[in-house]
């Protein structure tokens, strides 16, 4: 600052201006040894010497220009940065303002009045933030924020991640039709949480530019877990509006079986449920099943719409669920499928493995028919290998085969006397039975195994032949495989378990089952399913009676009716790619059990889609691999701050003595218990993609659920950081009851809820109660001032207060005692005494001393002790409602954009200065300059003087285009570079290239210094090992003359 | 230069001040502010009449040797409520906390409970004495009965090192 005066004079005496050399004896040496006024007079002295010294040896040097791009960048679109654009493009510079939320406008939208005049903050703003938003010299971006930028004044390059909006913004006319049918209501971050808004959002009805966003959290978990990928979130959303019919259209566009889903599913989206770390998990599948049979009890249900036919036909063997849902996949493409079934009815072990009691027929054949109605061919009673092959399929012109024949064969228990009569496989059991045949069963029956099988064969028996019925499993209760709750339904029907029991022997006389030898089971080592794996105890065999043994360890593939092409796993499956599903034959595609072994309906579901994918296309010539998996990233855990307790609903069943083999045992949601539930969701993925509102929006392909983030670069010759601050989190003073009743709110909650736009309307009221304050107390430093938190002082925590007590005290008058607690009273502006007098005119009691915490009373009144010191008393204050008045503190952006702009921050977190009185908007960096409280903590008036300073600032910088650069830059000696690249990697600013020099022995790498980038801090030349590099102003022999005159000469 | 009290004539004391502030390392009474949050929580203001904002400042202007004398440094409950909740680092706990030290190095008057307690930790190791609770029901409990362990009582070599410490 001085130099430069001192340069100046040496310039207009004719001579070159960096020949000055300055010593600063005032600030080295008078202030520092004030005590000690000799000795100081000798260093004085001493470096009047070296300065001496040093001018001898100083060079005359010359500025250079580097030209300059005339557009700036504004990071914030906040009071400030949308001052500082304004003042910019009104002089006639481009301006690129960039926003992280959906609209600009900042802190100061939310806010009721403004200090010290009252009038209304969205009135004095909004008519800026639209100015801002048509200026033709301000180019708004939104939703948007700074990753990377380099490059040096004049010429910075920005680059700008734009997150996706989901919404056009430019064809948006925000007529919020979208907002209406939404079904997901989120925390409404304008009113602090005070409020609700939908997914689909604008955040106030000003917002510039004034169009809707999507907010997207993720994949919710239910929907990332289940294998089929069904929306769960989004059908849940739709029924607790009562939207059954959308949501059943939902469910559909995923699976073709919403009713039998709803009741066979074992739905581990309520495994992976977030609900349940709160209470327990929301009971998706009776929501579902309510779904699916709303929709099937719809009269005139069209049949879902196909288009055009294609002339590619498609087998699909076998009609289990996989089989099902490939050719329902397919047919809404508008392919030809035939589904071929081997039994005499379709639907596979939907129809013939689950007994009635779960799965009724009439459902299963409802949804089934669904299908046919779209026009699928079926044909039952063909048997894949023996009736049907694949060639001949082939030959009858079928472009592609899908596979799913399931896993048929009943495994053996491989025990001596397994061939006497009354040993009948489970799964034939079932599969008669349900295809209305009687089986011989006789008194004492004994199942084996512990699987899903098992105890539907034991509850069908039990209703339907003998209440003699014995389940032996070979591990523990904990380790079964059948769903608990089937397993305890079963028990209260009379089905016995006996666990830790094998069998080794059947005995038989005259060649039926009289006896079964088991041995007694303990468990050891987990094996490779992580189950405990059980090992006999050596004699302990015993006899169980039994005259019927139904053995239930599982199924495996009829390999003998597959063809030999056919390439098979070392686990007897066919082997198909995981991802496509095609096995080693093109064309031919598997999946479901053949391909799994056993597994759930929902993963042969999900298998028959990814089939269906791939077949399409197979028969397009596309590529089957190409972005098979979801890319959004699944929601990992959601805040449940705000959510209360609710209990699950619970299904209601059957009476035991009514249970028969035809009567369903679990009864259903009623459309209240549905409501209940459905609204217990915390929609974790925020938006559910239901997709109602692409179905309202008037305008097409403006609502966009697939849109993804882009980038863009900017060049700019200037920045200015505008981000704002954020206010302190009060929950961190636990003792002030901050987040433990809402009767306690921090200052900015306080705006909303005193602001005419906000969710009272202006009615001040306790949050807890909703009804209005008898009394309010203010307590004032809240996080500030206190080095447990910020050291400083907010600066705006008293008038902030001060404004919201008058306020309150205008709106309610004598219907409210307003107390305020403060520590001192910092009133320093313009016309801020006066508003004080104000406030104290109009009764509000102001209280010196601070509360050592607030305590909340039953009926969630608020009392606190508060020392007053100039009364001397212990007062005890009755509130209802208190107000925090909660400082400021740095944005969590600022350590960001620290990193990104190469920035200094001050230890309490905000942006550092060049010089707190002279330099007040500019930093270090040249080009960059500071706008509003992300410097400091500051109100309105000092932030809007503060951008309009910052805007001259970069004005001045680009007005002529060009810009002058210093020469205390360092400088290469190219001859003695080595270029060992050493200075490249120490230079902090980047300014040093490598360039290639052609020399007597070749080609060589030689350093070279940007010099508009350099910032001549001299490291370079302290770690040149050849001592190629030195600083202009600052070369070796300058400084050496000085240490010389230092020493004496020594 | 110096501060009078002109209610009781007394001057101020920068050596005890000094010792004080010495003694108490990560405290610092001199950044009090008077914001009174101290004094708003005391568990012993409502009872037995302590003001720790007082205490601090009449510690921080030099008033020492009235404060070892009296009785009110000795009400402390020893909460720690302003130690926790000071917004500056005064910590009036353990300012008052330095004020008992130089009360008992002064050999002033001790309250007589303290004095049992020292006696009982010597005797014991324990800071109170085992006791029978009586559950609401009316049922005496001890730990035997509730199959706690027993108690370890104090060795000598425990009695050994308590008097050391004590003796300073």
């Amino acid at each position: 600052m001085h130099e430069e005066t001192f340069r100046n004079a040496v310039k207009e005496a004719g001579l070159n201006p960096y020949l000055l050399e300055m010593i600063n004896i005032r600030e080295q040496d008078s202030w520092v040894h004030n005590k000690q006024p000799e000795k100081a007079t000798e260093k004085a002295e001493e470096l009047v010497a070296m300065a001496v010294a040093r001018a001898t040896q100083l060079e005359p040097l010359d500025r250079s220009k580097v030209k300059a791009n005339r557009s700036i960048l504004v990071i914030g679109g906040g009071i400030a940065g949308i001052q500082t654009s304004l003042d910019l493009a009104n002089s006639g510079f481009k301006v690129h303002l960039v926003e992280k939320s959906p609209s600009i406008g900042g802190r100061m939208a939310q806010l009721d009045k403004t200090f010290p005049t009252l009038d209304c903050s969205a009135c004095i703003l909004t008519p800026k933030m639209a100015e801002a938003g048509r200026h033709s010299n301000i180019d708004l971006i939104t939703c948007a924020e700074v990753d990377e930028v380099k490059g040096f004044v004049g010429n910075y390059e920005a680059r700008i991640r734009i997150n996706p909006r989901y919404v056009d913004k430019d064809q948006c006319t925000g007529c919020g039709e979208c907002e209406k049918v939404c079904p997901i209501s989120m925390s409404n971050e304008f009113d602090v949480g005070l409020s609700q808004r939908k997914a689909i959002y604008r955040p106030f009805p000003q917002a510039v530019p004034n169009v809707f966003t999507i907010n997207k959290r993720g994949i919710p978990p239910c929907r990332a877990t289940c294998p089929a990928g069904v929306n769960v979130q989004g059908y849940v959303a739709l029924a607790a509006q009562g939207k059954y019919e959308e949501a059943y259209e939902l469910v559909k566009r995923f699976i073709p079986f919403p009713s039998v889903c709803g009741r066979v599913c074992f739905h581990p989206c309520e495994s992976e449920c977030e609900r349940a770390k709160l209470d327990e998990p929301v009971a998706v599948n009776a929501i579902k099943r309510f779904i699916g049979d709303y929709g099937l009890r719809q009269e005139k249900r069209n049949p879902t719409p196909v288009p055009g036919k294609r002339a590619d036909k498609i087998a699909i063997i076998g009609s289990g669920p996989a089989g099902l849902t490939a050719a329902y996949k397919l047919a809404k493409k508008g392919y030809s499928v035939t589904v071929f079934e081997a039994l005499s009815k379709l639907g596979g072990m939907l129809q013939v493995g689950i007994p009635p009691y779960r799965l009724p027929k009439n459902i299963l054949d409802q949804e089934i028919q669904m299908i046919k109605d779209m026009g699928v061919a079926t044909r039952t009673g063909v048997t894949f290998g023996k009736d049907i092959t694949v060639d001949k399929l082939l030959q009858q012109g079928y472009s592609a085969l899908f596979i799913a024949v399931g896993v048929q064969k009943s495994r053996e228990l491989a025990i001596e006397g397994e061939e006497l009569e009354g040993v009948i496989p489970a799964l034939k059991l079932l599969k008669q039975t349900n295809l209305g045949e009687r089986v011989e069963i006789g008194e004492k029956v004994v199942i084996i195994g512990g699987g899903n099988v098992a105890i539907d064969a034991a509850r069908t028996l039990i209703r339907s032949y003998s209440r003699n019925v014995t389940v032996l499993y070979r591990r523990s209760r904990e380790e079964m495989p059948a769903y608990s709750s089937e397993v305890e339904e079963a028990e209260k029907e009379g089905v016995k378990l006996r666990f830790l029991v094998s069998p080794t022997r059947i005995l038989g006389k005259e060649g039926r089952v009289s006896l079964l030898e088991c041995v007694r089971m303990r468990l050891s080592e987990p094996d490779n399913s992580g189950r405990r794996r059980p090992v006999p105890i050596e004699g302990s065999e015993f006899m169980v009676e039994a005259d019927t043994v139904i053995p239930a360890i599982g199924q495996s593939l009829d390999i003998s009716l597959m063809p030999n092409k056919l390439k098979l796993s070392r686990y007897g499956t066919i082997q198909a790619d995981p991802v496509t599903l095609q096995t080693n034959l093109p064309g031919i595609f598997a999946g479901g059990d053949a391909v799994k072994g056993e597994a759930t309906v929902i993963d042969a579901i999900a298998q028959g889609k990814r089939a269906a994918v791939s077949i399409d296309r197979f028969l397009n010539d596309e590529d089957l691999f190409a972005d098979r998996e979801e890319r959004k990233s699944r929601v990992e855990e959601i805040p449940k701050d705000g959510f209360e307790k609710k209990p699950r609903q619970q299904m209601p069943v059957l009476p035991l003595e009514k249970r028969t083999n035809d009567e369903e045992v679990e009864l259903g949601f009623s459309e209240e218990m549905v409501q209940e539930e459905a609204s217990r969701c915390l929609a974790c993925g925020g938006c559910s993609e239901c997709l109602e509102c692409e179905k309202v929006c008037e305008l097409e392909n403006v609502i966009d659920h697939q849109q993804e983030e882009t980038q863009i670069t900017l060049e700019v010759g200037a920045i200015v950081v505008a981000i704002g601050s954020e206010v302190f989190n009060a929950s961190l003073t636990p003792e002030l009851g901050y987040g433990l009743t809402k009767n306690v709110v921090s200052n900015l909650e306080f705006e909303r809820l005193s602001n005419a736009s906000g969710p009272t309307e202006g009615k001040i009221v306790c949050p807890e109660t909703e009804k209005p304050p008898k009394s309010i107390v203010f307590i004032q430093c809240v996080g500030s001032r206190d080095i447990r938190f910020c050291e400083y002082c907010c600066r705006i925590g008293c008038m902030v207060t001060l404004k919201q007590a008058i306020l309150a005290k205008e709106k309610m008058g004598d219907n409210v005692e307003v107390y305020v607690c403060y520590n001192d009273m910092r009133a320093f502006g313009k016309s801020y005494e006066e508003f004080y007098n104000r406030a104290r005119r109009l009764g509000i009691k102001f209280l010196k001393g601070l509360p050592s915490e607030i305590n909340i009373q039953k009926d969630s009144t608020l009392r606190l002790d508060v020392f007053e010191s100039n009364t001397n008393k212990l007062l005890e204050i009755q509130a209802d409602l208190a107000v925090l008045a909660s400082g400021l503190v740095a944005s969590p952006d600022a350590a960001k954009l620290q990193n990104i702009l190469h920035i200094p921050r001050s230890p309490d977190g905000f942006f550092l200065e060049t010089h707190p009185k002279l330099r007040p908007v500019e930093t270090p960096t040249r080009g960059i300059f500071l706008a509003g409280t992300c410097q400091s903590p500051k109100d309105i008036p000092d932030t809007s003087s503060q951008a309009s300073a910052a805007a001259m600032k970069a004005a001045e910088l680009l007005a002529t285009g060009e810009i002058e650069i210093e020469p205390l830059v360092a400088a290469v000696d190219p001859n003695s570079c080595s270029g060992c690249k050493i200075c490249q990697s120490i230079c902090p600013y980047q300014a040093i290239e490598m360039e290639t020099q052609i020399r007597t022995n070749g080609e060589t790498p030689v350093a070279k210094v940007v010099n508009a980038v350099c910032q001549g801090c001299g490291a370079c030349s302290v770690s040149c090992p050849t001592g190629a590099i030195d600083s202009q102003h600052y070369k070796r022999d300058q400084i050496l003359a000085q240490i010389k005159a230092a020493t004496g000469g020594k | 230069m110096s501060l009078t009290d002109l209610m009781t004539m007394a001057k101020t004391d920068k050596e005890l001040r000094k010792r004080i502030f010495t003694k108490l390392w990560r405290a610092h009474p001199d950044e009090c502010f008077q914001c009174m949050r101290c004094t708003s929580g005391c568990t012993s203001l409502k009872l037995l009449e302590l003001k720790p904002h007082e205490i601090v400042l009449l510690v921080n202007s030099g008033f020492i040797q009235e404060l070892v004398s009296s009785d009110i440094i000795w009400t402390c409950a020893s909460c720690l409520k302003c130690r926790e909740r000071c917004p500056q680092n005064a910590s009036p706990y353990n300012t008052i906390l330095e004020l008992r030290n130089l009360a008992v190095e002064r050999e002033a008057k001790i309250p007589e409970a303290y004095m049992k307690a020292i006696a009982q930790i010597l005797e014991t190791g324990l800071t109170q004495p085992e006791q029978t609770a009586t559950t609401r029901d009316m049922q005496p409990q001890n730990r035997e009965k509730l199959g706690l362990p027993k108690l370890p009582y104090a060795n000598d070599k425990f009695k050994t090192v308590f008097m050391k410490i004590l003796g300073g």
